[in-house]
């Protein structure tokens, strides 16, 4: 809800610091996911057609009466099926992913600024589970886990973009809440990027409201 | 204080979500020495019954508030009604959104009721859910667990 009291990122000392309704920013974190859908669906749709229009024999284009049959197996010898459930999977996640660490990486330009050089890669993770998590989420990260061979798993138990989700008995929630978590991946990985560590992150639910963020660095490019 | 049921009306006038906290068997026997609670406890099956309820109830809150606009001015709203078995209380939101509860005659004002519902369960777990869809056709989003779940909380609290 709005109205509530600031909270602690806030700080007197920084001049630039504004702020935004919450609740707009949660609809516009709600509607993202639903845009990305229809936007990659719309772009499938247009490079199918794309893609048929030429195929289509001219001969069978002059006689608008064709039957249906003959139209069908025209488009049917051009290969192109409509993408399946995991292209467009892939297709979101990557739309949103994208997203993500574009505003991962100007979040770290905008609040690290007054903090000196990180020394290791889990200072830069503690960075991202305090100062971060409580600029995006509004609480820190509840645990962090790692094999200090640049494996670092955080867990929320209560991530805030999952807190009013829930659906109907028996409606997957837990699938359905997938798909939300891809644009804080994002966030994280374009964070951990613009602080100097490459990094895959992949984040999954078991129950909501909870949520797992796994971050593998990748250790070439580590500074 | 006893609360017999709940509606929520979109601005389609469908009523979306319906709620009785009804025994079954007070509703469901007419044979019951008591007068049956509920207003229209007829012979048919619970479930249309129940639709039935709810258009009524749409119909009689929308004359009734049509009705007081006449009379009194534009700004002038129906708050509640009372007959010898029940009261009924209305709230229209800003958003064109109508919340009626049923209650015992003795009940106070419900308005702050429906209120606090409206802007602490209906716009955090049904606006501000990411699985809820805008429109709620067929009631669909609304029947969330936590929806249902701080609603009967809410309730049975003020019972």
């Amino acid at each position: 809800m709005s109205f509530e009291a600031v909270m602690p990122p806030y700080n007197a000392s920084d001049p630039n610091a504004s702020f935004v309704g919450a609740s707009c920013l949660d609809f516009l974190l709600i509607e993202l996911v639903p845009m990305a859908y229809r936007i990659t669906n719309q772009v499938d749709a247009a490079s199918q057609e794309e893609n048929t229009t030429p195929a289509q024999p001219d001969g069978q284009e002059q006689q608008q009466g064709t039957s249906r049959a003959s139209l069908v197996s025209g488009s049917t010898r051009t290969v192109i099926t409509k993408m399946d459930e995991d292209e467009e999977r892939d297709a979101v996640f990557y739309r949103l992913e994208t997203l993500g660490y574009r505003v991962g990486q100007g979040l770290v330009e905008r609040f690290s600024r007054d903090r000196p050089r990180f020394n290791d890669t889990l200072d830069v993770i503690k960075f991202l589970c305090k100062d971060l998590w409580t600029l995006l989420f509004r609480k820190q990260v509840d645990n962090l886990k790692t094999n200090h061979r640049g494996v670092y798993v955080l867990t929320d138990n209560a991530f805030r973009p999952f807190s009013r989700m829930s659906t109907e008995m028996g409606g997957q929630a837990v699938l359905r809440a997938q798909p939300f978590l891809w644009f804080p991946c994002g966030v994280v990985r374009g964070a951990l990027a613009a602080m100097g560590i490459n990094a895959t992150v992949q984040a999954e639910t078991s129950e909501l409201p909870g949520a797992i963020f796994q971050i593998k660095t990748i250790p070439a490019k580590a500074p | 204080m006893v609360i017999y049921s709940f509606y929520i009306f979109d601005r389609h006038t469908e009523c979306i979500y319906s709620k009785s906290w009804l025994p079954p068997s007070v509703s469901e026997a007419p044979s019951n020495p008591n007068p049956p609670d509920h207003p229209r406890a007829d012979r048919r099956s619970k479930a249309a019954r129940a639709g039935d309820d709810a258009k009524l109830i749409f119909g009689t809150v929308f004359s009734l508030r049509n009705m007081v606009r006449k009379l009194g001015g534009d700004d002038d709203a129906f708050i509640s009604y009372r007959t010898g078995q029940y009261k009924l209380h209305y709230y229209e939101t800003v958003s064109n959104l109508r919340f009626v509860m049923l209650t015992d005659t003795a009940a106070p004002s419900m308005r702050n009721v429906l209120h606090q519902i409206y802007i602490n369960l209906w716009v955090e777990y049904v606006v501000k859910n990411p699985l809820s869809p805008v429109e709620h056709k067929g009631g669909e989003g609304v029947k969330n667990e936590l929806f249902e779940l701080g609603l009967d909380q809410f309730i049975r609290g003020l019972m």
